[in-house]
């Protein structure tokens, strides 16, 4: 019996390594197609992050960030003074992403070590 | 889920979306889709918790898939049968706790949508626009009108509905039995 199988076994590999098998090659495509859209949105906040504000609107259907620039980041770090947002046309507030990295690190360190102590 | 609802509507966006601009590109500016309309924005919202809730249903169908010997799919094969037969006759019927597992958490889980719905409705004219979910009912009943015994009423009918949702599931289902071993 363990003959056999191994003889049928080897009688059905021999086909698909010639000619294209039609059927793996959809099911690829699919996957492929499923993965392009579920990480589609991951790939537009990283294009927003890195494009100007004032070409976002200009050009939407682009999938590259737009003249990559590193302002917004400036801006989120807190090293853009007031009449340089104005310009880029943002909303006149100064941000510090430290400051509120510090607090949520804050509270995620007191919420885990009382997860472990209590 | 607040975010990749927010993430999701700017690029559902009328014009400055990607796939609009796709759109725009191949069938010109008569072609555009506007998805968050009173009439789609009920479509989108189902596409977003799709989209959301892919990856974990696909794990847990692959998590089902492992526990299926392999020697019935060899005896199978043995026996003269191509990949549809193999498909239709071992695969979907050893994964049917799975199934019935999946089909049941999404169904339940797709009642209790809310958050994503109270944020996509807001270029749609305000939670009063065509995607007025039953959370945003008993939120609005017991915030907005004080009628707290009222929303907890529908609150409790909802629960009543999923239950007997669940239920007619498990009994359709078989779901007591198995058929792997």
């Amino acid at each position: 019996m363990k003959t056999r199988a191994l003889s049928h076994s080897g009688q059905n590999e021999r086909p698909s390594k010639r000619r294209p098998n039609w059927g793996r090659i959809l099911a690829w495509s699919i996957l492929i197609l499923w993965i392009a859209i579920t990480l589609l949105p991951l790939w537009w906040v990283f294009r927003m992050a890195f494009s100007t504000t004032k070409d976002l609107l200009g050009n939407p259907s682009s999938l590259l960030p737009i003249h990559f620039t590193l302002d917004a980041f400036k801006r989120v770090f807190g090293l853009v003074d007031v009449n340089e947002i104005i310009i880029q046309g943002g909303n006149v507030q100064k941000l510090d992403f430290l400051l509120y990295f510090r607090n949520t690190f804050t509270v995620t360190t007191t919420i885990v070590f009382s997860g472990l102590v209590f | 889920m607040l975010m990749v609802t927010i993430i999701w509507m700017s690029i559902l966006d009328y014009l400055t979306g990607p796939i609009n601009g796709l759109l725009k590109e191949f069938g010109g500016t008569s072609a555009i889709i506007s998805f968050l309309n009173t009439q789609n924005v009920v479509a989108s919202l189902a596409w977003i918790n799709i989209w959301r809730h892919a990856g974990y249903n696909t794990l847990l169908f692959f998590a089902g898939l492992q526990a299926i010997p392999n020697d019935y799919y060899e005896s199978a094969a043995l026996d003269g049968a191509n990949e549809w037969q193999l498909f239709r006759h071992i695969t979907l019927p050893l994964l049917r706790p799975v199934t019935v597992f999946v089909l049941i958490t999404s169904l339940i889980g797709s009642f209790q949508v809310f958050d994503s719905a109270m944020v996509i409705s807001t270029p749609a004219g305000g939670p009063g626009g065509a995607s007025r979910v039953i959370y945003w009912y008993i939120t609005s009943l017991a915030f907005n009108q004080f009628k707290m015994g009222y929303a907890a009423t529908v609150a409790v009918a909802l629960f009543v509905v999923s239950m007997l949702i669940a239920w007619v599931q498990l009994r359709w289902f078989r779901a007591d039995t198995s058929d792997i071993g």
